[in-house]
């Protein structure tokens, strides 16, 4: 048995691969690139593929950030971060300003982003059009020939059926006019903030060993029509904490007959706003 | 003020903690050594092996432990542990027709050249759970070839191979010469294997990461998959067990800067050979193909299964009943891993209430008139 | 004698791809390593940062020099890259010489299905500033930057142009000039002012 492990856990060479399949993303906005994905110590679909892509990409000189659900402290960014610490000694931060790595599972600050920031999503199911066909032999065929026609049709479908598009999160993107994409399950509020965005957006997905990628300003388009136009989550109230009617807000059950009050999800947001506007 | 929930970290160190206190279980009672893992429960270790695609009896043994007998999870630490160990080459393919056998049987022929080789199995057993284990005496160890139970590799009190055969010609290349078999024509990828711990799997996939994929994969779902052939949701005749045999091979290695090749250990492995009737109707002409089963360790359940699903999934030979996940490759390979399964299936554990938030604000915003338990037109 | 490559392997292929990342998200932008190599005269030290980060066992390497060249030695001995003589097989392409530039067609662009399979060129300029000759535009760029690149030539970038139109399979490229480098992926409309 080993007694330790390389910097930031991986051996160089499954970086190199891994490095060079990220170039690739780059270069190609939303295509799904195919890599050799390495088993990991933490479990798949608890972010393998977003720790391989910070492995890869991170230093020494690096400040991470790692949420998931928005928060900095839920038991799986607890996790990572406590692996990062451990293999690669890195410099844990709440700050999504000062962050040059923000790891994420399913949601995106609400912090402006900027540019040379790297955003890191974890993803369960890169491909946006799994449940309408779910053999990647077929999927691969729709990408390359732009046959997206099915995803309308099932969009439009909820149309029929709902009156409005029935999708909350992991809401389809278009990237650079081309590839269809998966944001990951963020919720379709998030979607606006890929858009143009200064920073730099990597997608992992371990189990399905596919990494993808938005450049910065880069159009990211969330699917619609025209007359039924993509639409935010609205909330009534304001976040109990902060008093924000601008950020995404959770609902907390206060009793057990219902009663109710809403919190930001992204709470170093939260206490930055709750802070500036107590003390 | 509510403030959001927080203590995570606190959380997960009490977990650890509490994990570890689960698994050392009652102090009273003696903590169990790695040597009696390894020994006593050396079926497991197998599974463990090659479900974690690494010959490694010791690191098995120590994830077996850590995992207090959760054999998915062993198999998880294994393959962690596997990632990051460097690798040097490839070795030379093994042969296993010069496999020193502990086991070795045909169903398709009464004898056979070499002799049928009952040797471990449990296949003849009564599974009575015996009332008094302590009581039971150790066995003694003048044992014939034909009940070998001990590795040559390990140090145990029946440890001589010597007696047993060196040579075992292959049953199927009886049929094979009287040109009954369908000539399989992909040959040994040798140096230019794949490496599906290197590659991810893409469609269609070739026989060796077909192979690959089946030999590290689940157990229990290899053996459902390949029950479902046999109940018909994917064979239209009862198959046959060519030869299946349990023993130890030599693994070689040509390193480059030597140039010649060196012995670098025994493994134990267990191989199958399936043989299916499979008519050629192009050439109406009737015949016998066969479905390969190749796994780390003595598991005879998951190398039979496994050269069922050979046989199925080549998918370049299927004709009739395709419509059954057995016969699909995609299905069955992308669904084998007990890694991938179990991670993607427990990752519900973790907190979703983003997503969720969504789907509330979703719901609680639905237009009037579309009330969808107003049963919409 | 061999020449050894990165003092450190783990942390300076780390520093030398990090730029490389950001290059290739923010193309034309002007990046460079402080790491210096001393690679065999013909290769300019930031292109061998660039091949010591990107190259290992499983890459095959095409290039303009000989296979025997103490170049290709150096970089065969410390990453274990494959060469090959057919342009259209190689996943890394190496000019040393801008003089000697081809038609990038000839290098492989991938696939509709399979876009990633294509040829990374890597290219060893004369100069490189951002004066006003090459206009880019495209995904990285929020509205447009400028790059010169001294030695292309217009049909080098019109050949580019034609090959590119097969999105999503084209080439993607990157220049290098002593320690500093600059990516044009295959997104990157370049226009000659």
């Amino acid at each position: 048995m080993p007694l330790s492990y390389n910097f930031a856990y991986l051996d160089e060479q499954s970086k190199k691969m891994i490095r060079r399949s990220i170039l690739k993303a780059l270069a190609i906005p939303g295509f799904q690139v195919p890599f050799g994905g390495r088993e990991m110590p933490l479990p798949y679909g608890w972010g393998t593929g977003g720790i391989q892509l910070t492995a890869a990409v991170i230093g020494p000189d690096d400040r991470l950030k790692v949420i998931d659900q928005g928060s900095d402290d839920t038991v799986n960014a607890i996790s990572i971060k406590a692996f990062f610490k451990k293999t690669a000694g890195i410099a844990i931060t709440e700050e999504t300003r000062s962050a040059t790595i923000i790891q994420t599972r399913h949601r995106i600050p609400e912090t402006p982003l900027q540019n040379g920031q790297i955003m890191v999503f974890q993803v369960p199911i890169p491909e946006p059009l799994q449940f309408i066909e779910p053999k990647k032999s077929q999927t691969a065929k729709m990408h390359g020939f732009e046959e997206y026609g099915s995803m309308h049709v099932k969009l439009y479908e909820d149309i029929a059926k709902f009156g409005r598009i029935a999708t909350a999160f992991d809401y389809p993107v278009q990237v650079h006019q081309r590839y269809i994409m998966s944001p990951s399950p963020i919720p379709k509020y998030d979607n606006p903030k890929l858009h143009r965005s200064p920073a730099v957006h990597l997608f992992g997905a371990g189990r399905e060993k596919r990494i993808y990628a938005v450049p910065p300003y880069t159009d990211v388009v969330s699917l619609d029509f025209e007359d039924y136009p993509f639409e935010l989550e609205k909330w009534d109230g304001a976040c109990a904490v902060c008093g924000s009617t601008d950020s995404f807000l959770d609902e907390i059950i206060t009793d057990d007959t219902g009663t109710r009050m809403f919190i930001c999800s992204d709470t170093e947001y939260c206490q930055k706003k709750a802070g500036n506007t107590f003390s | 003020m509510y403030v959001a929930v927080k203590g995570g970290e606190k959380a997960v160190k009490n977990s650890q903690r509490l994990v570890a206190e689960k698994r050392r279980g009652d102090t009273g009672v003696q903590k169990i050594s790695m040597d009696q893992i390894a020994n006593q429960l050396g079926l497991g270790v197998d599974r463990v092996m090659a479900e974690g695609s690494l010959y490694d009896v010791t690191a098995a043994a120590m994830a077996i432990q850590q995992a207090q007998g959760d054999m998915t999870e062993a198999v998880f630490l294994v393959r962690a542990f596997r990632t990051t160990l460097k690798r040097f080459g490839n070795s030379i393919p093994v042969q296993t027709t010069k496999m020193t056998a502990i086991r070795r049987v045909s169903g398709i022929f009464k004898d056979i050249p070499g002799g049928q080789i009952l040797g471990p199995t449990y296949d003849y057993t009564h599974r009575l759970i015996e009332p008094d284990p302590e009581n039971v005496p150790d066995p003694p160890c003048d044992r014939q070839t034909d009940t070998e139970t001990a590795p040559p590799d390990q140090t145990a009190a029946c440890d001589d191979i010597s007696s047993l055969p060196g040579e075992l010609p292959r049953v199927i290349d009886i049929l094979q010469a009287q040109g009954l078999l369908q000539q399989d024509k992909t040959r040994p990828p040798g140096d230019a294997a794949e490496d599906l711990t290197r590659q991810p799997l893409a469609f269609p996939v070739s026989r060796n990461l077909r192979l690959q994929a089946l030999a590290r994969g689940d157990e229990g779902f290899i053996l459902g998959t390949a029950y479902s052939l046999q109940r018909g949701f994917g064979l239209d005749r009862h198959p046959f067990l060519g030869e299946l045999k349990v023993g130890y091979v030599a693994v070689r290695y040509t390193p480059p800067e030597l140039g010649f090749d060196i012995h670098v250990g025994h493994m134990k492995l267990t191989e199958c050979v399936m043989v299916n009737r499979q008519d050629d109707a192009a050439r109406k002409a009737a015949g016998f193909e066969t479905g390969y089963g190749l796994v780390f360790g003595q598991n005879e359940r998951k190398a039979m299964s496994m050269s069922l699903l050979d046989r199925s999934l080549a998918a370049e030979k299927n004709t009739g009943k395709t419509d059954y996940p057995a016969r699909d490759p995609e299905f069955i390979l992308s669904h084998c891993d007990n890694v991938e399964s179990s991670g993607f299936v427990q990752h519900l554990k973790l907190p979703h209430y983003v997503d969720f938030q969504s789907e509330l604000v979703f719901i609680r915003n639905r237009p009037k008139d579309h009330a969808p338990d107003k049963g919409n037109p | 004698m061999m020449q050894k490559g990165f003092d450190s392997e783990v942390f300076d292929s780390q520093a030398v791809f990090r730029s490389l990342l950001l290059a290739m998200a923010n193309p034309g932008t002007i990046a460079a390593t402080d790491i210096n190599i001393s690679c065999p005269p013909r290769l300019q030290s930031g292109a061998g940062a660039l091949l010591l980060t990107l190259l290992d066992f499983e890459t095959v390497l095409w290039t303009d020099m000989d296979t025997d060249t103490p170049e290709m030695q150096w970089l065969h001995f410390h990453t274990g890259t494959r060469l090959t003589h057919a342009p259209n097989r190689a996943g890394f392409a190496l000019f040393t010489d801008s003089e000697k530039l081809m038609d990038p067609s000839r290098f492989n662009p991938g696939t509709v299905a399979s876009p990633d399979i294509s040829t990374t060129l890597v290219f060893q300029t004369r100069g490189m500033d951002q004066e006003h000759h090459l206009r880019l535009t495209g995904p990285g760029i929020e509205k447009e930057t400028f790059i010169h690149l001294p030695g292309i030539t217009t049909a080098f970038w019109e050949n580019r142009a034609i090959m590119n139109q097969a999105y999503p399979a084209g080439i993607d490229m990157i220049f290098v000039h002593a320690r500093r480098f600059t990516a044009l992926p295959r997104t990157t409309k370049v226009g000659v002012c």
